[in-house]
């Protein structure tokens, strides 16, 4: 296949999106397979076909996605309305839309996510196994509690904190 | 201008705590939450307000409620959710209430004109809650795009306000104020009224209305 000249090559965008909970673990084709089940109930095939959605880059805490320049502010919707993915309850933030992923990258870079650790809080008379940051945010990640069941909590709800 | 989240339901309603709510809330851009769930405070840098939300299907029930949720101590924010024209205009007219919810629940366009002109008198917001935006898709998602078109008409032309809401249970389910302003894009809502409406709780409590001419 002849390469094209870069001047003939499609104009991209890429955005970059934070993910919660960044400890969620997500297979980026089932990012994929949610964003096109969302973007498709929001612009239809048609605009899909314009956007050309895709995902890069998926690491946890982060996502970069690609799409044709102009379609940015539609795929921001469409991240921003992205609630479950596989089954998992999630949450993306678009947080900054660049040319290249090199810009995104020095973004990154310079703004590093704070970083859950593993450790073990009192938290209603139980001790259960958690992730927390330095700004307080407690996570518990138990697959067995129900939707009903406190999961997120900060540091005012640990006994003996 | 300040910005606050119409509902939010803390646990146990929801799987995320109040303060946990507030300390996301703060880094979203949100100066006041409207919990349906603990007290009036102030955490990490968020006003705290409760709020009631009636769900009562009958008149009777609603106005009870309202009156009981008046004379309490510390006066939360009256909310009564939607239900049919007859309901939505005898309950707008009931002093005390702050503000009207899911409409989009109606079977039919249950907020006319007459409501709205009601609604702008008497200071009564209308909530738009993204919520169902987020979480229905296909015929539904239709129905409620299209009642929030047909409010945002309203409130242009009656100037009632508005509210925006996230509804939400889980703090996963929470948008900051300029994701606010592109979910409201969809259905026509500039960034401007986004703001308003984002601000408008802050009128609620103060009781600020609109200058009116008498004369």
């Amino acid at each position: 296949m002849k390469i094209l000249l870069p001047s003939l090559r499609d104009n991209h965008r890429y955005v970059l999106s934070q993910v919660h909970p960044v400890w969620e673990s997500l297979d980026p084709r089932d990012v994929y397979y949610a964003m096109n089940d969302v973007a498709r109930g929001w612009f239809g095939d048609t605009r899909i076909s314009e956007i050309q959605p895709v995902v890069i880059r998926f690491s946890p805490g982060f996502l970069i996605v690609r799409c044709i320049r102009g379609g940015e502010a539609d795929l921001t919707a469409i991240l921003l309305t992205i609630v479950e993915i596989n089954g998992k309850r999630v949450k993306l933030c678009p947080v900054r839309t660049s040319g290249t992923i090199k810009g995104l990258n020095e973004f990154l870079s310079a703004h590093v996510p704070p970083v859950m650790s593993k450790q073990e809080v009192r938290v209603s008379g139980t001790l259960v196994p958690v992730l927390s940051d330095s700004q307080g945010r407690i996570d518990i990640p138990d697959d067995d509690t129900g939707p009903k069941q406190l999961r997120f909590i900060t540091t005012q709800e640990v006994e003996g904190a | 201008m300040t910005a606050t989240d119409a509902t939010v339901h803390p646990y146990p309603g929801g799987d995320t705590s109040l303060s946990r709510f507030a300390l996301e809330a703060a880094s979203l851009g949100y100066d006041r939450l409207l919990s349906t769930a603990g007290p009036a405070c102030r955490m990490g840098g968020v006003e705290i307000t409760p709020a009631v939300i009636i769900r009562e299907q009958t008149l009777k029930g609603a106005t009870r409620i309202i009156r009981k949720a008046c004379e309490s101590e510390v006066r939360p924010v009256i909310m009564v959710n939607a239900r049919d024209v007859a309901f939505n205009r005898a309950v707008l007219s009931f002093p005390g209430l702050d503000v009207l919810r899911h409409l989009h629940k109606s079977q039919k366009p249950s907020f006319d004109h007459v409501s709205a002109r009601m609604a702008s008198e008497r200071g009564v917001a209308i909530d738009i809650d993204i919520r169902p935006l987020l979480v229905t898709s296909g015929h539904h998602r239709q129905k409620v795009l299209k009642t929030y078109r047909d409010i945002l008409g309203l409130h242009r032309k009656y100037g009632f306000m508005l509210t925006v809401s996230s509804n939400a249970w889980s703090w996963l389910e929470m948008r900051s104020t300029p994701d606010m302003a592109v979910i409201c894009s969809l259905f026509g809502m500039t960034r401007e009224e986004t703001a308003a409406a984002l601000s408008s709780p802050e009128r609620l409590l103060t009781h600020e209305s609109p200058v009116r001419v008498i004369s």
